[in-house]
């Protein structure tokens, strides 16, 4: 089936409870993605469960813990047209236990929606809000928008509504090299439907665009198909009667039924039979589709969450060692040569040790400071060399820009942000 | 008290080390494990039998080391005096330099960390050092369960290892729908292969802990993970009753993984502050925090600046990483009073000796040679002990000994105050 509209992969992101889930079934339902009697049967099971107005976030939380906790876990996608584009929608999880799906989620993302609750003015920005942001950035996600949500709860006060826009823009989005600006801050009642779809008689002030027109404004992103073919996968599943099913977005390159592809760091190789998006199939997959994908030759027990697929004649690349410039965003104390935190890159998420420090570099000019530092610590900029403590993918950021891109995190939080420079393969 | 025992804890490594590494020509090495409270005479008594004994060996080389080795641990023995507090553990045997003919009685003689509870006497071509080992091995085990719904991780920590003894993966579908399957059909499957899997963590912890808290030495298990898994398992019937009884705490974690058991330590503290890896990341944390204040705060690293802070009585703490492998040596001139001190690689050892070779007294032009070399950790205790400073040695196994050996070539210090401002 021929694909009309361009495809964008838009990730929800933001702190615990802020209303991702909610703003999202809402969008789905008031532009008739989901049946009214559905959205009624979520709202008798919410009840029952205690959780009543949770209907709209069941519509993404699936799962039975998610549904009796109120807390997304895991990230799911659903797709849902706009005049413009054809959208993939990625629920992430904001707990901060769940942080390392949330950016598998943010890595699939063109675009991102953070959502904030209008009364987070008070107390001030919540740890993840501010951690999903620096992630996205970190990710490569250059288009935001802003839902101001709950405006409810604040009788739709543009007052609350400016003071939420200010702080955000002063203290995370500038901070981070976000031009506030050239962003939209849209003031959503998300649960009554204000602001979503429909434009909302209660908030007179505001004059800016809804949340999906908000969506349609955001520009169509690269399609980088001339670069060889990378899929991070997601999950795996096994599917009776049809086989093993690895599902991910196509990063770069082009996937076609009939390709024979491998799989890194697993080094196992298949066929691909059929290829799907959103429960159809499609003749050939491009950067930015979410696809599932059939491969013949392949057992779920051989491949994971973190591998990449690629064609044989031009693997990915499984690092034996790599050198990486990284922003030391905070820290409590140093780090040295020996240090081992967990890197995410992609899917992927590997704890690797620091060998070497090669350079501190200014931060703000990219000029080098001192060579070989004994240590660096939060607002330093430095190249380091990485050595992964199990096989991991990534890729030269200048080859492959999509997949060289990576988070570090240790003690709970996320502390510096790279990219891989020069990579030392062990497959090539 | 705690640094005593960091040091004794080290020498009793290397003498353990030394030892393994000797062999004698024939079975004529001896070893001897006298427990707490043995008398003395007893054990003469014991050893005069052994003598009269070997006159029995056939060989007579061996016939003679052997018979050697046992009059010379009996004139130790005279050393002693009743009664043995932890008892006492003597080594003897002739020990081959290089090649034959080169062998040299050499005797060990150690106070164990802990009383001795079996005597033993062993003849054989190699000391009998196991019992010693054990001595070294803590005891004190924690067990570690982490889980989701996708993966757990079980594993022991102790002393300062951190060992992972499996990793499961659920197979439990994830929110990806399948065509076809009703929701509630979905549901039912998640739940079955969420409990099945939490069955299996469980057998397999059991297998791991069971017996060790049979041997006595798991002291508690800790869980931790995303979300309300690992609650599930704690409060269904998934461990085994007696494990179940010392469960200590859960701690909410990202992770499942081996970093998982890092992000646990670091929130279970308070639980372990007894372990050896926990004092240890105390200490260099300590260490790292003064080094990240805009002055360098109190923290110092590098030989010369260390060491110049130590004889001055300015080190408050002094980290050194076991691996250090260095050595002090002290140089004389063979004809006037001329000496020099110096710390370098062991291994560097013979380029020194071939150095001095060429090299002449700087006062009198005499001949240099090589007087006495000392370990360099076992010099380091010293000065610490002259000036009350805590000495932490670190292991290369954790993380944070890893940096120190790395980063800061093996030696740090957290100071009493600054020397130079
Ligand atoms: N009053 C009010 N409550 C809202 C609104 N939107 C969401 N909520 C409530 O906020 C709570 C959390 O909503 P979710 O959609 O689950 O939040 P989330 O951001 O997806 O949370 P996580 O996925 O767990 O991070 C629910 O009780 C919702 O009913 C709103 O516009 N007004
Ligand atoms: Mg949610």
């Amino acid at each position: 089936m021929a694909k009309q509209k361009p495809v964008l992969n838009v990730a929800f992101i933001g702190h615990v409870d802020a209303g991702k889930s909610t703003t999202i079934g809402r969008l789905l339902y008031d532009s008739g993605a989901i049946d009214p009697q559905v959205l009624e049967k979520l709202k008798r099971e919410a009840a029952e469960k205690g959780k009543a107005g949770f209907e709209f976030a069941y519509v993404m939380d699936g799962l039975k813990e998610e549904r009796e906790r109120g807390v997304t876990i895991d990230i799911a996608h659903k797709k849902f047209e706009t005049p413009k584009y054809e959208i993939t929608i990625v629920d992430c999880p904001g707990h901060r236990d769940f942080i390392k799906n949330m950016i598998t989620g943010a890595s699939q993302a063109d675009a991102a929606i953070l959502v904030v609750d209008v009364n987070d003015h008070k107390t001030g920005i919540q740890p993840q809000t501010r951690e999903h942001m620096f992630l996205a950035r970190t990710l490569g996600i250059n288009q935001i928008a802003v839902a101001i949500n709950k405006m409810d709860t604040v009788n739709y006060s543009q007052e609350a509504y400016e003071a939420m826009k200010k702080m955000l823009s002063e203290q995370l989005l500038k901070i981070l090299g976000y031009n506030p600006d050239n962003i939209d801050f849209i003031p959503v009642a998300s649960y009554h439907g204000d602001n979503v779809v429909k434009k909302s008689d209660k908030m007179p002030w505001y004059n800016g665009p809804t949340l999906v027109e908000a969506l349609d404004k955001f520009n169509p992103p690269e399609k980088p198909t001339n670069l060889p073919l990378r899929i991070p996968i997601q999950d795996v599943y096994s599917i009776t009667g049809v086989g093993t099913v690895p599902v991910g977005r196509v990063e770069t390159g082009i996937l076609k039924p009939g390709d024979k592809v491998i799989f890194e760091p697993a080094g196992v190789q298949g066929e691909v039979k059929s290829i799907e998006m959103h429960h159809e199939q499609i003749s050939q997959a491009e950067p930015g589709d979410n696809i599932g994908f059939n491969v013949r030759g392949v057992s779920k027990k051989d491949i994971k969450r973190g591998d990449v697929c690629g064609h044989p004649d031009n693997p990915p690349t499984v690092a034996e060692e790599f050198t990486a410039q990284i922003v030391v965003l905070q820290h409590p104390t140093v780090i040295t040569v020996g240090y081992t935190p967990v890197f995410h890159a992609h899917t992927a998420q590997v704890a690797c040790t620091f060998t070497e420090i090669l350079k501190k570099l200014n931060p703000a000019t990219g000029e080098v400071i001192e060579e070989n530092p004994d240590f660096i610590k939060a607002g330093d900029a430095a190249i380091i060399k990485v050595r992964p403590t199990k096989p991991m993918v990534i890729e030269n950021v200048k080859e492959i820009p999509q997949l060289g891109r990576f988070a570090i995190r240790d003690m709970g939080m996320t502390i510096a942000a790279g990219m891989a420079i020069d990579v030392k393969a062990k497959n090539k | 008290m705690e640094e005593d025992k960091s040091k004794e804890l080290y020498m009793f490594k290397k003498t353990l080390q030394e030892l393994k590494s000797k062999k004698g020509k024939g079975t004529e090495l001896i070893s001897l494990y006298i427990p707490a409270g043995r008398r003395i005479s007893d054990v003469t008594q014991y050893l005069r039998e052994e003598l009269s004994q070997s006159s029995n060996i056939k060989s007579k080389s061996t016939r003679k080391n052997v018979q050697s080795a046992i009059e010379v641990i009996l004139q130790r023995l005279k050393l002693l005096k009743d009664p043995l507090e932890k008892g006492v553990i003597i080594f003897a045997g002739m020990v081959p330099r290089s090649g034959p003919g080169t062998e040299k009685m050499e005797t060990y003689v150690l106070i164990p960390p802990e009383p001795i509870k079996t005597f033993i006497y062993r003849c054989d071509s190699q000391f009998y050092t196991e019992p010693l080992e054990e001595f070294l091995e803590e005891k004190d085990t924690y067990g570690v369960i982490l889980i989701d719904r996708s993966e757990a991780t079980i594993a022991t920590v102790k002393g300062k290892n951190i060992q992972i003894h499996k990793r499961l993966t659920s197979g439990v579908p994830g929110k990806f729908k399948a065509g076809g399957q009703s929701a509630r059909r979905l549901e039912r499957l998640i739940d079955d292969a969420a409990h099945q899997f939490m069955v299996r963590v469980g057998e397999h912890a059991t297998e791991v802990f069971l017996p060790l808290l049979e041997k006595k030495q798991l002291r508690g298990i800790l869980v931790g993970g995303p979300g309300n898994t690992k609650n599930e398992f704690v409060e269904g019937d998934y461990l085994h009753h007696e494990l179940k009884k010392i469960v200590l705490d859960t701690f909410d974690l990202c992770y499942t993984e081996e970093f998982g058991i890092r992000e646990l330590l670091s929130k279970a503290e308070h639980l372990l502050k007894d372990l050896e890896l926990m004092k240890e990341r105390e200490v260099v944390q300590r260490f790292f925090k003064e080094l990240i204040k805009e002055d360098g705060g109190l923290a110092a690293y590098g030989e010369k600046e260390v060491l110049e802070a130590l004889i001055m009585g300015a080190v408050d703490t002094l980290i050194v990483s076991e691996d250090i492998n260095m050595v002090r040596v002290k140089i004389k001139c063979n004809n006037c009073e001329y000496t020099e001190e110096l710390n370098i690689k062991k291994d560097e050892l013979p380029k020194l000796e071939e150095a001095l070779k060429e090299k002449t007294c700087p006062q009198c032009e005499g001949a240099l040679v090589i007087e006495e070399t000392k370990d360099f950790i076992e010099y380091l205790s010293e000065l610490c002990e002259m000036s009350g400073t805590k000495l932490c040695i670190v292991s290369r196994e954790t993380e944070e000994g890893a940096q120190i050996s790395k980063a800061f070539k093996g030696l740090a210090a957290i100071l009493r105050f600054k020397l130079h401002q």
